[in-house]
């Protein structure tokens, strides 16, 4: 609510009024106040902007889920590229491709020798 | 004037407007109820849809939205022993379905062209396929590899309609090695035979999922968390096995050059911790690639069963060694002990004779494992029982056949498919006199060779039996997570004293046997016993010598025993017995080879 003040008394009176703990202000209305139909106003339009923002905010962390999709794809194939390395890995280390390698290949027995009892 | 008094003019205006603008008002209250009446009625709706119908609808949109996704769990890995490291034995990878929605093809031609040319496979039989309009599922080609499939979707743009899915299968790097120990993983994701089988719910993990709201592609979305429901899947233990891959890969060699030796059909072998009960191979031939267990024709249940540990048999001969232990932790013969053989016995109405029919006379209780003497084992049998063959003999007999050594239940060998076998029990009416004088050579009860391995095991290490396992821990990410070492199940099974005299005779009965003796390296601690079962013949009912089994049991070791060997094969038709002819050889191959791995000292 607005309030002014006017001062109307002469010094003196104005002094015995202050003296006298007398009410020195007057309170009247300006006609620039909010009504009901402004309150509604503005508290739609805060609702509105508040909603607004809450769909930017969810619309922003869904976007997040298209990359992140992205990266978890890209993870897994990592992974299968890993897993398919590892059976290599050890499809080169299984006995059956050691036995059937060069080097094992040209493996020759040692020659005997002699041995003192 | 002030602003509240009006003049006479302005006062007579307003009197004169006064009807139209009661008009007026009633027009705008008219609007005012409509509006409020539209409201109200919009309002009861939005009320009615969003309240009252809320879950209906909610559900609704969610069943729309929401989609659940599983999340499998993946198999454990399976690892072989290479000394004291360990090596992948079973590994996981995508292979990849090729699948054709034809009602989504838009030119079959140039679909069944792409496919057919870089798969190799007939242009006419895709064609086919891609034209199955009444379906929208036909499958093209399964377990295609991704290098494939990349190859194949290099021209993405003429394969409109077609897509891939990836399923999980098992990988075996090292071949066929220990097939049917480690059983197979079929097109369902299950365990079959050997461990997979056993193992199969330890080894595949608990499926999880997840429940989320995604977009119109099916990508998830984390708009709603409140109905995003992930339960994390918990994948399968990772093992590492007792098995050793150098000792199975010669153990099988061994067996594949002692099968052509002797024209036999089949034949198993067990190699044996007997200190602890690991397993260090189990060999069987015929034999599979577990990676191509759906080509395996004809009976493929014979090479898919491991018959180590479920084809029970009569085991013959080898069973002399546990006849001739119990009655010496009895006290009632030691190896030295001796008995008068006249090369048969009779037992009610049956006469039991022995193969070796020229070494009749007094004989120690060495020769009746040297020379397998059928009497000399029904020998201990009556002193078992006070000098004949009675209840007490048969109840004594049975004790040690069934509670100290394990017949006639399973072992709990980590395998699917364990047979219990069969022991008559001494109250029974087919646990006779008879019967049990069968029992002590190792006739008229069924055995597996796990349980004799793992029976002669206790014996040889001084009494403890182990549960014989194949699963020695767990593979971590920080490494190998061993399990505590094992502890026996029985301490008592026969005790020190025996099991020396044991160990000396049956290293004597090695020693001296000429047709045994020449496979296996002189001087070492080794000692072992054959075994020749005849089988019932199918059509007559009656024991027949046409179709034998031979089987040898033995150990090898330096201070203290460090392996125990079972070797069976069966329908050999080589000359000689089976056991000493076509088993022994097998034994004789493996433990000198064993020899050499374990750097075991001579005597």
């Amino acid at each position: 609510m607005a309030q002014s003040t006017t001062f109307m008394m002469s010094r003196s009176a104005r002094s015995s009024a202050w003296q006298r703990n007398q009410n020195t202000i007057r309170h009247s209305f300006d006609g620039k106040q909010f009504g009901p139909v402004a309150h509604t106003v503005v508290v739609v339009l805060l609702l509105s902007i508040m909603g607004l923002m809450y769909l930017s905010q969810i619309n922003k962390t869904n976007a997040y889920t298209y990359p992140i999709n992205e990266l978890e794809n890209e993870k897994k194939t990592l992974i299968a590229e890993q897993e398919a390395l590892q059976v290599e890995a050890a499809r080169l280390g299984s006995l059956e491709t050691v036995k059937n390698s060069t080097v094992a290949q040209n493996l020759t027995l040692p020659a005997a020798t002699a041995t003192i009892e | 004037m002030d602003r509240y008094t009006k003049t006479r003019a302005q006062r007579q205006r307003t009197q004169n407007s006064a009807p139209r603008q009661a008009h007026t008002v009633s027009r705008t209250r008219l609007l005012r109820y409509a509006v409020f009446a539209i409201g109200f009625v919009l309002a009861s709706r939005l009320f009615y849809l969003q309240v009252i119908q809320h879950n209906y609808y909610d559900k609704l949109a969610l069943a729309e939205q929401q989609k659940k996704f599983e999340l499998p769990a993946e198999r454990g890995k399976l690892y072989f022993r290479d000394g004291d490291e360990v090596v992948p034995a079973v590994l996981n990878t995508d292979v990849y379905t090729l699948f054709v929605d034809p009602g989504e093809v838009v030119d079959e031609d140039a679909v069944a062209e792409t496919i057919s040319g870089t798969l190799g496979l007939s242009r006419s039989e895709v064609l086919k396929k891609v034209r199955q309009k009444d379906t929208s599922y036909v499958v093209i080609a399964k377990r295609l590899s991704r290098d494939t499939i990349d190859r194949l979707f290099k021209k993405k743009s003429k394969l409109i309609g077609v897509n891939v899915s990836a399923v999980p299968q098992r990988v075996y790097p090292e071949g066929g090695l220990a097939a049917q120990a480690l059983g197979f993983v079929n097109d369902e994701g299950d365990g079959q035979y050997g461990l997979e089988g056993a193992l199969n719910k330890r080894l595949g993990g608990i499926s999880g999922s997840l429940s989320t709201t995604t977009d119109v592609n099916g990508v998830p979305l984390s708009v709603d968390d409140r109905n995003n429901v992930e339960i994390t899947p918990k994948d399968g233990d990772n093992l590492v096995l007792t098995i050793d891959r150098n000792i199975q890969a010669k153990a099988e060699e061994a067996l594949a050059v002692g099968l052509e030796r002797s024209k036999a059909t089949k034949g198993s072998v067990v190699v044996i911790d007997p200190n602890t009960g690991a397993i260090r191979a189990m060999a069987n031939a015929p034999t599979y690639d577990p990676a191509k267990y759906f080509e395996v024709e004809g009976d493929a249940y014979q090479k898919f069963q491991n018959r180590v540990v479920s084809s029970p048999y009569e085991a013959g001969s080898v069973i002399k060694t546990l006849t001739m232990a119990t009655g010496i932790d009895k006290g009632v013969v030691n190896k030295d002990s001796q008995f008068r053989n006249t090369g048969s016995v009779q037992v009610a109405d049956a006469k039991i004779t022995n193969v070796e029919q020229d070494v009749n006379g007094t004989r120690t209780m060495t020769d009746v494992l040297k020379y397998s003497l059928n009497t000399g084992v029904v020998y201990v049998l009556s002193q078992l029982g006070g000098g004949s063959i009675n209840q007490q003999a048969r109840t004594t007999l049975y004790d040690y056949f069934s509670n100290h050594y394990g017949f006639g239940s399973v072992t709990g060998v980590e395998q699917a498919g364990e047979a219990e076998g069969s022991i008559f029990g001494p109250d029974t009416v087919q646990g006779n006199n008879v019967r049990y004088s069968n029992m002590a050579f190792g006739h008229g009860m069924n055995v597996t060779m796990i349980q004799v391995a793992s029976a002669f095991s206790s014996v040889v290490n001084g009494g403890s039996y182990y549960q014989p396992h194949l699963v020695e821990g767990r593979m971590t990410e920080s490494g190998v997570a061993l399990s505590q070492p094992p502890k026996p199940v029985r301490t008592d099974v026969v005790d020190q004293s025996t099991a020396d005299q044991l160990k000396e005779m049956t290293r004597t009965a090695l020693a001296e046997s000429s047709a045994v003796s020449r496979y296996v390296r002189p001087g070492y601690n080794v000692g072992g016993k054959t075994g020749t079962s005849q089988t019932i013949d199918a059509a007559t009912g009656t024991y027949t010598d046409d179709r034998t089994i031979g089987s040898y049991l033995g150990f090898g070791g330096d201070s203290k025993p460090r392996y125990v060997i079972m070797v069976r094969v069966d329908d050999s038709t080589i000359g000689g017995y089976a056991g000493s002819a076509a088993a022994a050889p097998i034994f004789g191959d493996i433990s000198n080879w064993l020899i050499d791995y374990y750097n075991i000292k001579p005597l």
